[in-house]
């Protein structure tokens, strides 16, 4: 293409100067692949004097006397303006258009802008950053890639991503980025449920930007303070993520009608992590301890062969059965000796009435999981012409997860294009379709998770292989798990008789799309208006098989032994926008642009959900009339909200180093009360290029910028007015009040931001730096708060509380390598935001200050809170008790730690001190290699899994041996032979502190974990140190291929998660958790880390 | 661009799938229902009374057995339903019924059934406020149920219990025994008839009467006026305040859903219960009762081993769900009723009154009598079994045991079967059986908690107040006695 464009251009450039006085030569290359690139313009600037540069990128020109500066410039390569200085060899590395960093970004509303102009921080990443890693979320792709950006995937198949930008501003409500994508605001609703994200029973369904296709994304550019996004309004205050898709190219002047053909073709394999897995100890089996037999005393229970509580027959005595109703580890020494168990129990499993030897499983737990396989497949086509432009591409991608029986699979339809219609007239469409269809989702939390029980509550000498055995023949639900009649399960299901039989399916189809008509009135002018689309529908259906163990389901989260639920949600979102733009220059130095705007917005939403009552009659049909009992009301919700805006903005630049925006927006939303619901905020931003002032020839770049805005926020649907509950009919009507009382004198939420920032670059863009400092309060904020329950509600909407969010971001690159065949870049991001919760609620009538928030209560007692002074999101639980020196205290009598009366001390905060990614690409050729480090440091992390897994005994650091030698789990002795173990801390007599000295007996449950320690002890630092991402691609040279009809060719092999280099979190990945929102920093049962590693071909035609 | 015409925005914002206006015999039916399922609940995170008058023993996990009350905040949940689910929605059911205007035939006929539905409010509101205080102590009560007042301050106990002892008096005396109550449906204690009302009015007596007995200890005279003035008015044989249940989830009888639906095997029966209901010998330490002819309510309470025994498992420590007795599902149906108040218990309460010397009528030994085979053959035995069991001498009232205090309080124990706040009442004022803290209990609560503690949430929510009340009863803990209980 190169090539071509040589020729191109030496037939329109007939007339060259050859007066002059002095010659420049020089290489001009590809930042892409170092190669030398012909056909480069080389203009003398502000002449029409110029040069090609020749197939190997070599010119010479003669220069006047009197020039400043050489213009370099090429087709999809960013222009160049280059100093001339004495020197008369200038080297020029062109920089290709979409991973310029310095040239044009797409801000706020889609208004192309020059980056140097901005009053605010903005940090771009071409769509390969995205795309190598082929994830269900593309924003996973994104983490330690950007600063000041808080990433957090869980492991959830198809799961929800959290992205935090510069901290948590919002105390109840969303603090999700906003997704725009060419300049539609996207839905990214988090699709779980009924308490799923504290740990209830469910499913993550992910969150809906998910939906965004990464193969379609050309790049994306962040914006993350208030006054980047005040155009958008309140729904931005978050931060937003703006994306734009490929499209056909445009062409400039002179260039020909072109058709690109690109093929992508990928396949991903994934295994585990096994640091993110348990390791279970191995000496010893199922119990709690010698509670079982006829006394109450044995290790085992004691039954026939045959499973008879009583024996009279001597050739049928009574032997040693594994407590099935048991699921912990803390049972007796594994010996070998022949044992009955839950494989001895029903006539058609291959070990009816059986004994297997008592030891540790040989299929343990990590056998259970499937290796993932991810395929992905993209083609696309393009054309450009003088028509205008368009691309059409389709993806289908498929998942298999961990999970057996698990399945994650997407199709995306892309068509966009521009047409000019007339010279004045521009029209714009684009439609994406995309399916996605997910079965076997694994559910998380505490209950019916098989991952809870892996971690929290299992059998060691559970063999996998066998339970899948005994499912795979009867297809029933052989557990390991019987109740005590050994007649059906008590806790857990068999876990392949629940991925198989209890499975959950969903489907989400979606429509974005828009239609867009730009008209220039006059060359300073244009008319711009769009109507867009965004809509969604989603089905998901729930199961409970017959013989299934009763779990909370259904609507009525009531305890159910079968059922089928589903639900329907459909979502729409419809924005009009008309704008107006201008750009006119006043006089000599001034320039001036803006726009006008309004826009229309409206949302609807449709959920309506039932499930079936009592169970299922007829066993595997899952239908709603398969229902025992009569239905319960169905949940049913038509939620609204539309607003109506104007804004407008203006900048003024002066000569090209000083640029002033301002803006303002006026919001009426539905959602607020008559004479509250209109209102008005501004921003101000300005930016200071003064390397354009003092031109040096060490500096490329310098600039100041500072900013202020204030951003106001509607409240959600229905907050104004008090309705009743409607519960099931006990015989008569039942009705109730709410438990919140709703509020009709709400007022818009504010928050108010300042953002300074220093942007520097330095021989020749070699080294550079932008860094960023923020404060922003967010105040007024809308919110339900927990009031006295004695005052018969258990919340208030109200307009109270203020959250402060400060810091730093700073972003470094470097390129300490640039010769014609090798380069190496390397890109640090560096960010810490410190948040501090400054005020919650005062009661206007008693005075009476709340200064603690729940946000989420959590199995075992523990809290995440709000609370006043501290960072958003302090774990709150039971702490140690200490004395004046700082030792834990523990009790001499029985030798556990003395834990604090209440459950409400700080335990820490789940937000990280900083965050940190480092970069690196070194290029050779066509072959290019890079890693990238992402780290987190601190943050605290609450493990329920260690809570109750080491008080299950499932772990080695309940089973070893103790200070004396002796093994842990033997009885406190007084003598050398003595088991239990010493807890490090004092005892305390008359204020007087002696070392601890009192054994912890450990015979029993009792040892370990919950019932010893309080929360404190399972509170995790969450710092991690990951090889994010190493990929290495090598694209096949030009001269390869120029002979063929291929125009490129791309082999790359990559690797994500390939390897925690450091974390706390013992067996577990500190980054896991239920589903994004504000509920963080909990672990519990969630499925292991994966490595997974993609090959992938791109072809370009 | 067009944009479509919207008459007003704001009307986007209506909720057309919920109401925002609804009858007032639906929210007392719902309150009521909630009354019931938290009063009668074995659900470990809601009550924990059978634990701790030691009836059930725990399986596995033993937390509230040891009196733990914050791995599962028993008390915050009780204080929470109590006052939102059931007072301030039976506030609310008086507000709509009060404000409803009367229109039709006969409207003085239909006053007469609202002063009757109002009154029923009243009583049950009587019944859950005197719950609460007998349970916390001073607790919000002029100043509660109150959204403007966020905080509210926490009234004296003994001043709350004579206020309620005075809104009953007032309840009574606006009802009309001849006239309806609640439309069919709505009350399911007495259907609502007229019939029902006569009941009603005999269950606010029988209340009454329980009522001021609770502070016996404390004023005897207003106590003995209290049961005196309720004495001749309380359940005939027979007679009860019970609710029952529905077939299907989610109006099924509460001890059902955790025991049988849920699929679990959480709960045993104590050795206590089961050793003082047959011939057995004990540990004396832990012993409230040794009889020769067997409780002919044992089988219809508990389940047999495989061998055909009964077993209790040990109060407080882990026990094999196989090796120990289990509670007897014949009597636990999905549409059992439980039992709020009954002719036992007032024969029980009658018994006490004539002891402490108030004249009620009948002699101690005949009430008494009358409690134990009422409750004998309210679970199916016959009164030819209530007979031999009454005729032994450690069942026998003249025989049984030194005081009047034991005799009627082990017996009333046993009889309280799924009735967790009756039998801790009756425990706590009369100090018998002589139940004692397992070994394990949590650190410094060595005995039978007194009280539940106040939930934690008030601490955070309503500090002041609640650190005044703390200090006013003499300490935030389970031990601290309530002012009726002085000994």
């Amino acid at each position: 293409m190169r090539k071509l464009s040589f020729l191109l251009v030496i037939l329109l450039l007939t007339a060259m100067q050859v007066l002059a006085q002095r010659t420049i030569t020089g290489n001009v290359t590809s930042a892409d692949d170092g190669n030398g690139i012909p056909g480069v313009t080389v203009l003398v600037k502000g002449t029409s004097q110029g040069v090609l540069t020749d197939l190997d990128g070599k010119y010479s020109i003669n220069v006047p006397t009197g020039a400043t500066a050489l213009q370099f410039s090429f087709i999809g390569m960013t222009t160049q303006d280059l100093a001339l200085t004495a020197a008369n060899i200038l080297d020029v590395v062109m920089q290709s258009e979409a991973q310029n960093i310095e040239g044009v970004v797409v801000t706020a509303l889609g208004i192309t802008r020059e980056k140097k102009s901005l009053g605010y921080a903005t940090q771009e990443v071409k769509g390969d950053a995205v795309s190598a890693v082929k994830s269900t979320n593309f924003m996973n792709s994104l983490s330690g890639k950007l600063s000041g950006v808080q990433i957090k995937k869980n492991n959830n198949m198809g799961g929800s991503t959290n992205v935090i930008i510069r901290g948590s501003k919002s105390l109840t409500g969303s603090n999700q980025v906003l997704y725009v994508v060419d300049g539609i605001p996207v839905n990214n609703n988090i699709g779980s449920y009924s308490s799923q994200s504290t740990g209830a029973v469910g499913y993550d369904y992910g969150n809906a930007a998910g939906d965004i296709n990464p193969e379609d994304i050309e790049s994306i550019n962040v914006l993350k303070g208030s006054a980047a996004t005040a155009l958008y309004g309140s729904r931005a205050a978050a931060g937003v993520i703006m994306i734009t898709t490929k499209k056909g190219k445009t062409l400039k002047a002179g260039e020909k009608s072109q058709i690109g053909v690109s093929l992508n073709s990928s396949i991903t394999m994934s295994s585990i992590d096994k640091s993110t897995f348990p390791t279970y100890q191995d000496k010893y089996g199922a119990g709690y301890g010698a509670f079982y037999g006829p006394d109450g005393d044995a290790w085992f229970d004691k039954r026939t062969a045959s499973g008879a509580l009583t024996s009279t027959d001597p050739n049928d005595p009574l032997v040693d059965w594994v407590p099935t109703t048991e699921d912990a580890s803390y049972g007796a020494r594994f010996d070998g000796h022949p044992v009955w168990g839950w494989y001895s129990v029903d006539p058609e499993s291959p070990w009816y009435k059986q004994s297997k030897p008592w030891e540790a499983a040989k299929n343990g737990a990590i056998t259970f999981f499937e290796k993932p396989v991810t395929y992905s497949n993209t083609i696309a086509i393009d054309k450009s012409g003088e028509f205008g432009n368009f691309r059409m591409a389709y993806t289908n991608f498929k998942q298999t997860g961990l999970m057996p029986n698990s399945e994650l699979k997407k199709n995306n339809f892309l068509v966009n294009g521009s047409w000019n219609v007339t010279k004045k007239l521009t029209a714009t469409a684009s439609v994406t379709y995309s399916k996605q269809d997910a079965v076997g989702r694994n559910s998380t939390g505490y209950n019916d998770n098989i991952l809870s029980n892996m971690r929290q509550w299992a059998q060691t000498n559970l063999d996998y292989a066998d339970q899948k055995t005994a499912y795979d023949l009867t297809k029933r639900n052989l557990t390991w798990n019987y109740n005590a009649a050994l007649n059906y399960p008590i806790y857990t299901d068999n876990p392949y008789f629940q991925r198989y039989e209890n499975y959950q399916n969903d489907t989400r189809t979606r429509t974005i799309g828009y239609f867009a008509l730009n008209y220039k009135i006059t060359d300073w002018l244009d008319a711009f208006g769009r109507v867009s689309a965004d809509s969604y529908a989603e089905f998901q259906e729930e199961r409970r098989a017959v013989g299934s163990v009763a779990t909370a389901f259904g609507v009525s989260r009531a305890n159910q032994k079968s059922g089928y639920l589903r639900r329907d949600n459909t979502y729409s979102e419809y924005n009009f926008d008309f704008m107006l733009n201008f750009k006119k220059k006043l006089g000599e130095n001034f320039n001036l642009s803006g726009l006008l705007g309004a826009n229309q917005r409206r949302t609807n939403n449709s959920f309506f959900s039932n499930s079936t009552n009592g169970g299922l009659v007829v066993p595997n049909i899952y239908s709603i009339q398969n229902s025992i009992s009569p239905l319960p009301y169905p949940v049913e919700s038509l939620p609204k909200i539309g607003v109506i805006s104007q804004y407008a903005s203006v900048s003024l630049g002066y000569k090209d180093f000083l640029f002033i925006d301002g803006t303002i927006r006026n919001d009426y939303a539905s959602t607020l009360p008559t004479n509250n619901n209109k209102y008005l905020y501004p921003s101000v931003t300005g930016a200071f290029l003064f390397s354009n002032l003092v031109k040096t020839s060490w500096m490329s770049l310098g600039k100041f910028r500072l900013n202020y805005a204030e951003v106001g926020n509607l409240a959600g649907f229905d907050q104004l007015i008090d309705t009743y509950v409607v519960n099931q009919p006990m015989n008569g009507a039942n009705n109730a009040l709410p438990n919140t009382k709703k509020n009709p004198d709400l007022r818009p939420e504010n928050t108010k931001s300042w953002e300074t920032g220093l942007e520097m670059s330095f021989f020749d863009s070699r080294v550079g730096f932008d860094l960023a400092l923020y404060k922003s309060a967010s105040f007024d904020q809308i919110m339900a708060v927990p009031i006295s329950q004695t005052s018969g509600y258990n919340f208030l909407w109200v307009n109270a509380g203020e959250i402060e969010n400060k810091g730093v971001e700073v972003t470094l690159n470097l390129n300490p390598v640039r010769t014609t065949d090798f380069r190496w870049d390397m890109n640090i991001n560096w960010s810490k935001n410190n948040s501090v919760v400054v005020d919650l609620y005062t009661d206007p009538i008693s005075g009476n200050k709340i200064t603690n928030l729940v946000l989420g209560s959590f199995q075992g007692g523990v809290t995440l809170n709000a609370t006043e002074g501290q960072p958003y999101g302090m774990i709150q639980g039971k702490d140690y008790t200490y004395d004046a020196n700082g030792n834990k205290i523990i009790s001499a009598s029985s030798g556990l730690p003395v834990k604090s009366k209440t459950a409400t001390q700080n335990l820490g905060s789940v937000n990280p001190d900083w965050m940190g990614g480092i970069s690196n690409t070194l290029s050779y050729k066509g072959v290019s290699l890079s890693f990238l480090v992402d780290m987190q440091k601190g943050g605290n992390i609450y493990s329920l899994d260690m809570y109750y897994g080491l008080a299950s005994g499932l772990y080695p650091e309940t089973a070893g041996n103790n200070d004396l030698g002796n093994p842990v789990r033997d009885p406190i002795t007084d003598d050398a032979t003595s088991g239990g173990y010493i807890i490090e801390g004092v005892n305390v007599a008359g204020g007087v502190s002696t070392p601890n000295t009192t054994r912890v007996d450990a015979t029993t449950s009792d040892g370990w974990g919950y019932a010893v320690e309080p929360h404190r002890a399972f509170v995790y630092d969450a710092s991690y140190v990951k090889l994010r991402e190493v990929s290495l691609s090598y694209a096949i040279p030009f001269n390869i291929l120029s002979k063929t009809f291929i125009k490129g060719i791309t082999l790359s092999a990559v690797g994500s998660n390939l390897w925690i280099i450091s974390k706390n979190l013992p067996y577990a990945d500190p980054e896991s958790g239920l589903s994004a929102g504000n509920i963080q920093g909990y672990s519990i049962g969630s499925l292991p880390t994966t490595r997974d590693i993609s090959f992938s071909l791109k072809l370009n035609f | 661009m067009v944009f479509s015409a919207c008459s007003k925005l704001e009307d986007l914002n209506k909720n057309t799938k919920d109401f925002t206006a609804v009858p007032g015999e639906a929210v007392y039916n719902g309150a009521t229902r909630a009354f019931m399922n938290q009063m009668f609940t074995p659900n470990v995170n809601s009550n924990n009374n059978l634990l701790w008058m030691q009836h059930w023993a725990e399986t596995t996990y033993p937390d509230e057995s040891r009196y733990d009350m914050v791995t599962r905040p028993v008390p915050a949940n009780h204080m929470n339903t109590l006052y939102r689910p059931v007072l301030a929605n039976y506030q609310e059911a008086s507000r709509i019924i009060t404000a409803k205007v009367l229109v039709g035939a006969d409207v003085p006929g239909q006053e007469k059934v609202r002063q009757n539905q109002l009154a029923i409010i009243e009583i049950m509101s009587v019944l859950a406020w005197s719950n609460i205080v007998e349970t916390y102590g001073d607790m919000p009560y002029s100043e509660a149920l109150d959204y403007t007042n966020p905080s509210p301050a926490y009234d004296d106990a003994f001043t709350i219990y004579k206020d309620l002892l005075s809104r009953l008096d007032a309840a009574l005396s606006k009802m009309t025994a001849t006239s309806a109550g609640f439309p069919t449906g709505f009350d399911n204690i007495y259907q609502g008839t007229a019939a029902g009302t006569a009941k009603w009015m005999r269950f606010a007596n029988t209340l009454k009467l329980r009522m001021g007995l609770m502070i016996a200890d404390v004023d005897d005279a207003l106590a003995k006026t209290v049961v005196e003035s309720a004495a001749s008015n309380v359940f005939l044989e027979g007679e009860k305040a019970s609710m029952a249940y529905l077939t299907s989830s989610p109006n099924q009888n509460p001890v059902y859903t955790e025991l049988v639906v849920s699929g679990r095997s959480d709960f045993v029966i104590t050795s206590i219960l089961i050793d003082a209901m047959q011939p057995s010998t004990p540990d004396p330490a832990t012993s409230v009762l040794t009889v020769t002819v067997p409780d002919p309510r044992l089988p219809l309470f508990a389940t047999t081993l495989e061998d055909g025994t009964f077993k209790g498992g040990a109060q407080g420590s882990p026990n094999g769900y196989n090796n120990f007795s289990h509670v007897n599902l014949n009597n636990v149906k999905s549409t059992s009723a439980v039992v709020l108040m009954d002719y036992t218990e007032a024969e029980f309460l009658l018994a006490e009154a004539v002891e402490r010397g108030y004249v009620v009528g009948g002699t101690a030994e005949t009430h008494y009598n009358n409690a134990v085979t009422a409750s004998i053959t309210s679970w199916g035995g016959s009164a030819v079994d209530a007979a031999a069991y009454l005729a032994q001498p450690t069942v026998a009232y003249a025989t049984a045991f030194p005081t009047w205090q034991q005799k009627i309080g082990t017996q009333a124990w046993i009889a309280y079967w799924f009735r967790g706040f009756t039998a801790w009442n009756s425990f706590r004022r009369l100090d018998y059986p002589k139940l004692i803290a397992p070994a394990g209990h949590v650190e410094g609560i060595d005995k039978v908690p007194t009280r539940y503690t106040y939930a934690v949430s008030e601490q955070t929510l309503n500090g002041p107040n609640y650190t005044a009340a703390a200090a006013a009863i003499g300490g935030d803990t389970p031990l601290t006695k309530l002012f009726w209980d002085k000994y």
